[in-house]
Formats: C-alpha cells, structure tokens, sequence
C-alpha cells in the first residue's frame, strides 16, 4: 500500500476553523489566524499517528475520539510556547510583598499557611520568583506558605520541576538574586532546591471542573497573561473558578495588560500604593457561588 | 407619520420601564395594533436591548406594506442618531424588498436622508440596489456622489469597475471623486492599467490611493514604482506601498523576483528602510518588510527577520524570507540560536529544517537530547529532514528512553531519514528487534520504510504479549499491503484490544475475496464503534452485495463516525437505493454527517444534488452551508439565484458568505 504523502498537505481555513473550535472548547484558548501556518506545519505528522490521510479526517478522528483531551493536549503543546521571565512586572511585585502578604498575615494564626496559586505558571518563573521574595520575608515566627503553579502544558511543566533556566529567564533579575539561589550549569543556570521544593507543579485545564476541585482555599491568584488568550465567555468561565477556589479577602492578580472589565463584577478593585489589583471581598464569606 | 425628534412618541410603551417596553416589541406583530408606531418608537429607544429586539422584530413585520415607508422615515431623524442607525440596519436587513422604494426616493428626499438611502442600498447590496446605485454617479451633491461611489465600492461587479472608471477618466479634475473612485477600486480589486496609474501617481493627494491599485495590476511594469514607494524616506508612503508590492509578487508568482531582487538592490538604503519597516505596527507592513528582505536576500539579515517574526506570529512570511535567503542563513540561525527565546528558537530550527543541510546535523544532535522538549522536539524534526545514518542510533535511543511526545518525534525522524537510507534504517532496526529489544516505535519505522524482507518481523509482532506492539505491528502491516497474509490480520480482528481490532479492519482494505468479506461483516458487529467504522470503510474496498446490504445498515446508525465510513464505502459502490440512504443521512443530528452526505449528493443526479444542496444552504451549521456553497460551486449547479442572495444576507460566517458570493456570481453571470 502506497503511503499518502502528507509533507505539503494544506490546512483549509474551514479545517482551521474547526480544529481551532475544538480547541476552544477543550481549554478555552482561541488560536487567531496567523497560527494555522504553524498548526498545520506541526499537525501533519500527527496526520500519520491518527491513521489520518487530511486534515478534515484528522478533525473527525479527534473530535469522536473517546480521549480527544489526550489529542487535544497534544495540540495545545505544539502551538503554545509561553515563555515567562523571572521577577516580571516588578511594581505588582512590590506589591505582593509589600502590602498584600503583611495584610493576609494580620491575625493569621500560624497553622493556616498561606496559599498561593500560580495558574498557568509556564516554565515556573513566576512560582519561583514567589518562593524567592517569600523566603526573604521576614514571616512571623512558625507561619509558612504554600505555592501551586498549574499548567496545561506538560512540557512547560517539565522545564519548570527540573528548575534550570537559560539568560533569556532573567532579563529583569537582580544579579543578587541569580548569586543566592541559582548556580552555573553550563550554559544554564539551576535553580537551587531550597527554593524549588518550595513550589509544587501540576497539570491544569483551567476549563476543566472536575481537575479544579483540587484547588481550594487560595489567597493569592496569579494569573498574568494568560486570560489574553481566552475568549470573553471563557474569561468569565475562568474568574468564576477563582472566585470559588479563593478565600475571601484573596487577592487576584492579573498582567498589566488585563482587566475584569466588562469580564467579571464579583471581585473589588483595591488601590494598593505599588499597583492596582483585584480582591474577593472579604463579606463574601458563606455567599452563594456566582452563576 | 412621522417619529422624527421623539423617541417614544404614540407608543403605549412610553412611560414604562426599559422592562416593559422590551417585552412589548418581543411582542409585537403584524397583528398588533400601532405595530409599526411601536416599532419606530423602539428603534429610537435609549436602551440598546429594546433596539436590539426591535431589529428582530422588523423580520416579523415583513408583510406590513408601509414598513419601508415607516423605516425610510426614520432615517430622517434629526435628534436621534440611534434611531437613524436602527432603521438603516433595519433596512438593509430587509434587502431586496426596501430596494424599489429606497430607489424611488432617491432623487427627491432631502441630502441628509438621501445619503443615509444611499449607504443602506450599499449594504443591501443586490443587483437592483447596484443599479439604483450607478444611477445616481450623476448626483449634483459632491457629499452624496462620495456616498455613492464608496457605496457602489461595497458591492463590486465589473459593471461598476467600469463605471468608477470611466468617471475617473472623464472628470479627472474633481480631487474628491477621484479619491473615492480610487478608493473605491481598490476595495473591487480592479486592475487598471499601469500606465494610466501612473498618471495619478505624481499627483500628491491621490498617491496613496494608486499603490494598492498598482498592487493589484498584475503587471510587472509597476515594480520600479512600487519600490521606489517601498523604500522612500516617508513613512507614510512607505506603509501604503509595502502591502502593495507584497500583493503584486503574490499574484505575478516567484518568476519575477530576481527582476525584483534587482530593482530593490538597486535602491539606496533599501535594507535599513525595510527593516525599519519590520516594526511598523501594521502586520501587513512588517510582513511586506519581511518578504522583501527575503527577496533582497541577504544572509545576515536572517535571525532579525525570524526575531521580528516569531515576536508578531509572522511564521509563514518568516519561512518564506529564509527560504529566499537560502542556507547561507543556518550556520548564523545555529550562531545565534543561544541568545534567543523558546519561541524564536522553534522558528530558527523551522527555517533550518526548510533550508538547511547536513553541515547542521551535529549542532541538531545536541539540541535533540538537550533538556528542553521543545526545541528537541524541533531538531528531531530536522533531523528528520537533514541527517544520514549517523543519527540513526541516537534518535533510536532517544526513541527508547524519551517522554511520549519526543519518542514520536525521534520515529517520525526515524522515517525521515528512512526516505533517504531505507536499508541502514530498517537495518537497526530490525537488528534491535532480534535482539529482543521490541518497541512499538520499531514496528512504525518498519511499516514506515516498507522492505519485503520485513514483513515476518511483522508479522510475528502481531503476537506480541504488549497490545502497544500489537496495534503498531498491525498498522505496519496496513503499510505492507496484502504482503502480509490474510490470515494473520484477520486473526487480529479478535484481538481483545479495541485498537488493535480496528486497526485490523482498516488493514483489511488491501485484501479481497469472500473470507476477507466474512471476516468483515463480522467486524461491523463489533462492540467497538471504531472498529465498526473501520471495517465500513473496509467493506467500501471489497465491495459486492452482501458488503453493500451491510453498509446499508451501517448508514442507519447513530453513531456518527459508522454513518460517515458506510456513507464513504457507498458513494464508491453507488447501489441502487442510495439515494433514500442520504434523505435519511442529510436529516441526521450530526453536522458532519450531513456535510458528508452532501459531499456524495453531490455525485449523483443533478436534480437530487441540487435539491440536497440547497437544503445545506440553510443548515444551522456554518461548516455544512459552506459545503454546500462550495459543492454548488464546484459543480456548476443551478439554484434560484433570488434564495442565494436571500442566504447571502443573512449569513454571518465570512468563509461562507465569500462562497455564496462565488455562487452568487456564477448564477448571475449566466442569467
């Protein structure tokens, strides 16, 4: 039997579309156009995997496939590649250890750690970067923290655990901070394991329900540049999850290019002194879940 | 009457709240007393939902003989330009229906509304409103001839590309209309004559509206031009002139871009103009940029141009300058790989794919067994394309020990690689089996290379103990064809592992004769609906009564993917009765069902085709009107030219709405 030769096989825009809407509906990210290019040139040899000799067969096999999340997930890490950097957004920064922790600390007793959650945490950045400024902190005596950082993409959350980071991860580092806690490996640098068994990593859909359950009781949400690619409707989707997966008085803390406008209105917005960020206000305590 | 300055004048609606007044239009209809006072008074409303639901309801009030009348009314509010808004959108809803009217008042309403008709006949945008249209070109009000020359710009034609022409050559002196014209032209794609552009060109205000025109000439005489624009020290020449040029090279095709290649170099501070355009805002801009970069072909422009592109998502231009450049680029790509994100680094290893060749293979080799998986995966992928057998144990290795997804990759470079050395692939290989160490990924290379010499390494496979090795030794034997004997697939066919049954079926498609068919008709009993749908679309090979009786049935089921396998296997067999199969099929839930049984409508008699095809045009499911737009097309088919513009209209999806027009087209060109 001749093997169909799939190397200049063409993406339709209507396969495009359709492959871009299961998508959607799996993990919320809505793909713009100028990604068929790539999805096309990093889907074909997934063609010959599925026994799929177009694009369309391709789409139908997914879409009736019993586990089309696996093949889902598949796509999702070839197209996505968000790399992050340490110690981003510096002033939001300030402002966490700053004012949100001391205010999260005030009469907190020291068996209830403080919880932080990382979601879509890419190659780990953002949790290690929490993990560094938090061991600085003076914290008072006996209280402790926890930090989850969640991901869709395994790969992303393989760089993450193995916590070894090239140049490119610290274009806004203080060279203090690569001194204490990182060493030379090479061409990379390792993160030392005083801060990395300080975070822990897990494979999230932010879409999916029944993996959320696992989350609960949060006091801080970092979700920086990752709702820029969810659609309006999955925005929402996603802060009603936080909503419910955070304490009241939590905090939430987006990308500077984001906002809950015309998103959400069930979270407050605080004016701290080093940045603006949102709150789920503290009489939310026994209030019924939004819609 | 008249609702002109009150927003809510004679509704009983008035004096309630936002509330009341919206369920009153939900309620409204022809029926109801005042309707179309009610009617006008919502579409004014300060509250965007009652406008909203408003706008709906104008589609039940169709059949009210003075509803245009009402609407064309409306749009002479002075004080309310959201009832202005509301009726023009309400009119254009309409369609066909408003034309004769909005028509009739054309030349005699006042200037305001005049150029509101004007606007909302461009929406429409039918044959009658075009004509209503040209007619008005000879409009004394320069405001409103504007209008209509940007309005006849919406709706195209070649009548009206001969019109905005013919009005550009004789009235050369009027700036305004030549803008608008120019304008105009440009959005129907019209192809003017070079020279003619070229005229307009030296006159300041117009330049800008002839590049894009000179970019759709299709003529290589307007090169030196649009690269003098491509290159000029003002910025704002330089971004009208780019996406033209980019234009022309894409219709004139690559045979002219050595010319091109000249013409840039010949041009001072060529490169520094275009790469100062790679970060112009525009994509479309940058992209041009790009492209001609390319075309301009110097290597050590390579890893800026792939930075830019990774950065704004520019891939495929990206590629396609590097594909210019040549594979003077990849030691430079490979140079600078280091320095740049994850992101970049994915692309630079694309491009060395694209152009590169085996002086990369050692540096690809490091990044394949390097810890990240995403540029390993990527240089797997070169490898694929680029490395001889010195790669050979390395990928196996990594296909041993590897993640999942890059245990792929290392298989799918195996291949590759196997295209080129078959015999020093399939060797290792298969000296890997005999030594005990079975991976399903051998199995795939095997089936992927494809010696006669293999096929009992096969063949033994489909008994392993692993189920992983059973599925990929039977997929190798689909690869093999009917090499392997019947007998061994068949007997996979009871295989306790789902997947390894459907693979088995599908793998049945190689083989005929009456044991093969027994053995099939078994499978689409199957528990398995894969299996069942491989084994339909096996039948569809074999063919023959009893296979043709089962597809039948097969075609009645619910689940979706048997429907589409027996549907498939049908349309090659065409039996007798096929048609009732695809009445039944056409009306299933599933949109993709229907969109196949379209697909096989198609094929049979034009009558019956034309009918199923036509109900496609309705369907909820933009994928299945856009087949049945493109089917239309395709095969020349005749529908009621009036239920195509009727669909036009009311479709949303633009993928769509571009087939409807083709259709549209086709039916209007041969009436």
């Amino acid at each position: 039997m001749t093997k169909v030769d799939k190397s200049t096989l063409e993406m339709s825009d209507e396969e495009f579309l359709l492959i871009r809407d299961l998508i959607f509906e799996h993990c919320g990210i809505f793909m713009p156009e100028n990604v068929k290019f790539l999805l096309e040139r990093r889907l074909r040899p997934r063609l010959d995997v599925l026994s799929a000799n177009t694009f369309r067969e391709y789409y139908r096999t997914v879409k009736y496939a019993r586990d089309r999340s696996h093949e889902l997930d598949e796509i999702v890490e070839l197209v996505t590649t968000n790399e992050t950097y340490f110690f981003r957004e510096q002033h939001q920064l300030a402002a966490f250890t700053k004012e949100i922790i001391p205010s999260l600390l005030a009469g907190r007793s020291p068996r209830d750690p403080i919880r932080i959650w990382s979601a879509g945490c890419s190659s780990g950045e953002e949790p290690y970067t929490l993990a560094m400024l938090l061991t600085e902190l003076p914290l008072p005596g006996g209280m402790s923290f926890e930090i989850f950082g969640s991901d869709i993409s395994r790969k992303v959350l393989r760089l993450a655990r193995a916590g070894s980071y090239r140049d490119s991860s610290f274009r806004d580092t203080d060279p203090s901070y690569v001194q204490r806690f990182f060493t030379r490996d090479g061409r990379n640098f390792q993160l030392v394991d005083e801060i990395r068994n300080k975070v822990t990593f897990g494979l999230l859909n932010l879409m999916d329900d029944a993996a959320l359950a696992l989350v609960a009781n949060v006091d801080v949400v970092f979700c920086r540049n990752v709702m820029i690619y969810f659609s309006k409707a999955s925005r929402a989707r996603l802060l009603t999850s936080f909503y419910r997966k955070m304490r009241a008085g939590g905090y939430l803390l987006l990308g500077h290019a984001e906002s809950l406008v015309n998103v959400s209105t069930d979270f407050e917005i605080v004016a701290l002194k080093n940045d603006i960020v949102y709150r789920k206000p503290a009489s939310a305590r026994g209030r019924p879940y939004p819609a | 009457m008249s609702v002109q300055g009150d927003n809510h004048a004679g509704s009983a609606a008035d004096l309630a709240g936002e509330e009341t007044r919206h369920a009153c239009v939900l309620a409204l209809t022809v029926a109801t007393p005042n309707a179309l006072v009610t009617l006008l008074s919502s579409l004014g409303d300060t509250s965007w939902r009652v406008r909203k639901a408003a706008l709906n309801a104008v589609e039940r009030l169709r059949a009210e003989p003075t509803l245009v009348h009402a609407l064309i009314d409306g749009l002479g509010s002075h004080d309310n330009a959201g009832l202005r808004n509301a009726c023009a959108e309400a009119l254009a809803q309409l369609g066909e229906i408003a034309v004769p009217e909005l028509s009739a008042v054309l030349r005699t309403i006042d200037l305001d509304q005049r150029k509101f008709i004007v606007e909302v006949l461009g929406l429409i945008g039918t044959r009658s409103a075009r004509q209503s249209l040209l007619g008005a070109l000879d409009e004394t009000d320069s405001n409103v001839r504007a209008a209509v020359v940007d309005a006849l710009g919406q709706i195209g034609g070649p009548e009206v590309v001969h019109e905005l022409t013919a009005r550009l050559a004789s009235q050369p002196e009027d700036l305004q209309l030549a803008v608008y014209v120019l304008d105009a032209l440009a959005r129907v794609q019209a192809r003017l004559p070079v020279a003619q552009l070229l005229g307009w060109l030296n006159q300041r205000q117009l330049a800008r509206f002839v590049y894009p025109l000179l970019g759709l000439s299709q003529d290589k005489a307007a090169f030196a031009a649009l690269v003098s624009g491509a290159t000029a020290s003002s910025r704002g020449t330089r971004r009208m002139a780019l996406p033209a040029l980019k234009r022309l090279i894409g219709e004139l095709g690559p045979v002219y871009e050595a010319e091109l290649s000249q013409l840039l170099r010949a041009q001072a501070a060529t490169r520094e103009a275009l790469l100062e355009c790679c970060q112009e805002d525009d994509d479309h801009v940058a992209e041009a940029a790009v492209l001609l970069l390319g075309i301009l072909g110097d290597v050590r422009d390579a890893a800026a141009v792939l930075q830019v592109c990774a950065s704004r998502g520019l891939l495929q231009a990206g590629m396609r300058a590097i594909a210019h450049m040549g594979s003077g680029t990849v030691a430079l790509l490979l140079a600078a790989l280091e320095a740049v994100d994850t992101q970049t680094q994915l692309l630079f290893l694309d491009a060395i794919e694209a152009v590169g060749d085996a002086g990369a293979v050692p540096e690809l080799l490091k990044l394949a067994t390097s810890g990240n998986p995403y540029t390993a995966g990527a240089a797997m992928r070169a490898l694929g394309r680029l490395a001889g057998p010195e790669s050979i144990a390395l990928l196996m290795n990594v296909a041993r020990r590897a993640e999942p997804e890059l245990v792929r990759q290392a298989v799918f470079a195996l291949d590759g690689i196997g295209v080129r050395h078959a015999e020093a692939v399939a060797h290792a290989v298969r000296r890997a089996i005999e030594a005990g160490d079975v991976e399903p990924a051998w199995l795939a290379v095997l089936g992927s290379v494809g010696r006669p010499e293999d096929v009992d390494v096969v063949i033994g496979a489909c008994r392993h103990l692993d189920y992983a090795v059973r599925v990929a030794a039977v997929e190798a034997a689909q690869a093999f064809g009917s090499r392997v004997p019947e007998s061994c697939v068949i007997a996979s066919l009871a295989d306790g592992e789902a997947r390894v049954r459907a693979a088995a079926a599908r793998a049945l498609s190689a083989y005929r004769g009456d044991v093969v068919l027994a053995a099939l008709l078994e499978a689409v009993h199957d528990s398995d609906p894969w299996v069942v749908a491989e084994a339909a679309r096996a039948l569809g090979a074999v063919g023959g009564r009893r296979a043709t009786q089962a597809l039948q049935l097969a075609a009645n089921s619910s689940v979706a993917p048997i429907v589409i396998a027996a549907l498939q296997s049908l349309s090659r067999l065409e039996p007798q009765g096929l048609v009732a199969t695809l009445r039944k099929s056409l009306r299933h839930a599933d949109p993709e069902v229907v969109r196949e049984a379209l697909g096989v409508a198609a094929r049979l008699d034009a009558g019956f085709a034309s009918e199923a095809l036509t109900e496609g045009l309705q369907h909820r499911s933009w994928d299945v009107r856009l087949a049945a737009a493109s089917l239309l097309v395709a095969n020349g088919l005749r529908v009621p030219l009036g239920m195509v513009e009727g669909s036009l209209a009311r479709e949303a999806e633009p993928l769509v709405r571009e087939k409807l027009e083709r259709l549209r087209d086709m039916l209007g060109a041969s009436t």
